[in-house]
């Protein structure tokens, strides 16, 4: 589990690996399933929910797993999304993750830091180009390893 | 437009009405069709041992079904969601349902765009027990060309 220690503000503005998804028919059901879409929207496998943008995490959770920051210490505290265009079944999307923003905070529970991933959303274009689909900001507080005296 | 969009711009608040409790079932299904396999959500093990009483809903689950929501009551409106801005407040148990309120808190350009705050709160068992809040989210719908 990452130290606090460890995030320094060098990390700021560092890019991470791109990661790539196809959005298939089957995925997208499933999603609609679980987030109780009407049988007559999950049948349409036209409709892509917006917040279908969830399930693309990959490139997020990589970022925690290279600063080396366990789920268990991390909460979920803000979110934000820009949906330029909206995504279509069959797309290929790679996403690019960017940690834009990390501030350090001491709490009530003790050190805190708090981190923003920015993830751009592109489709893929049969030319051979890209085009902007979603921009996405989460922040999270990550919590010193229990054990770690602060 | 649905009578809750036109609710919502006439008198700038709507009650969205109250989402039912999302169960373990629920979290299961959600975490293998996301990938998010945090077992704080679905291991009433795990989650004891992180001090809570049972597992947590997916925050992202809880933001997916606000933005479903805001998305169902502008359908048939000219109206698209551009952006979203969340925060989340506290957790939500399984098993507990939500209360959803809308309010419009800004208007820009003759109507073009209108934003819409959306929160959610699980109410006490009675009058006497506080609601919690769970999750408020704004959103910024952009006027779109009708046809």
């Amino acid at each position: 589990m990452a130290r606090l220690e460890s995030l320094t503000a060098d990390l700021v503005g560092r890019r991470y690996p791109e990661f790539k998804f196809e959005i298939t028919e089957g995925w997208l059901r499933d999603y609609k399933e679980a987030l109780f879409f009407s049988p007559e929207e999950v049948a349409d496998a036209s409709f892509v929910p917006q917040s279908f943008i969830a399930c693309l995490r990959d490139a997020e959770f990589h970022v925690f797993e290279a600063l080396g920051i366990s789920l268990s210490q991390l909460l979920h505290a803000a979110q934000k999304y820009e949906f330029v265009r909206d995504l279509r079944v069959s797309d290929h999307i790679v996403c690019r993750a960017t940690l834009s923003s990390l501030k350090k905070k001491e709490g009530r529970a003790g050190a805190m830091a708090f981190l923003e991933i920015t993830n751009e959303f592109y489709r893929e274009l049969p030319s051979g180009g890209e085009e902007l689909c979603i921009r996405t900001g989460m922040t999270v507080v990550v919590r010193q390893p229990a054990g770690v005296s602060p | 437009m649905t009578a809750l969009f036109s609710q919502l711009l006439r008198e700038a608040a709507a009650d969205f009405g109250t989402i039912p409790a999302v169960e373990i079932s629920h979290l299961h299904h959600y975490a293998w069709a996301s990938g998010d396999y945090n077992p704080i959500h679905y291991d009433a093990q795990v989650a004891q041992s992180m001090g809570l009483d049972r597992p947590i809903v997916h925050g992202m689950f809880t933001l997916g079904l606000l933005h479903k929501a805001m998305f169902a009551a502008a359908r048939g409106a000219p109206y698209r969601i551009h952006s979203i801005e969340g925060k989340f407040l506290g957790m939500l148990f399984h098993g507990e349902p939500m209360r959803l309120t809308g309010k419009v808190f800004r208007r820009e350009a003759d109507e073009a765009v209108v934003w819409v705050d959306l929160s959610s709160k699980v109410e006490g068992p009675d009058a006497s027990v506080p609601s919690r809040g769970v999750c408020n989210l704004r959103f910024e719908l952009r006027r779109v060309p009708t046809l």
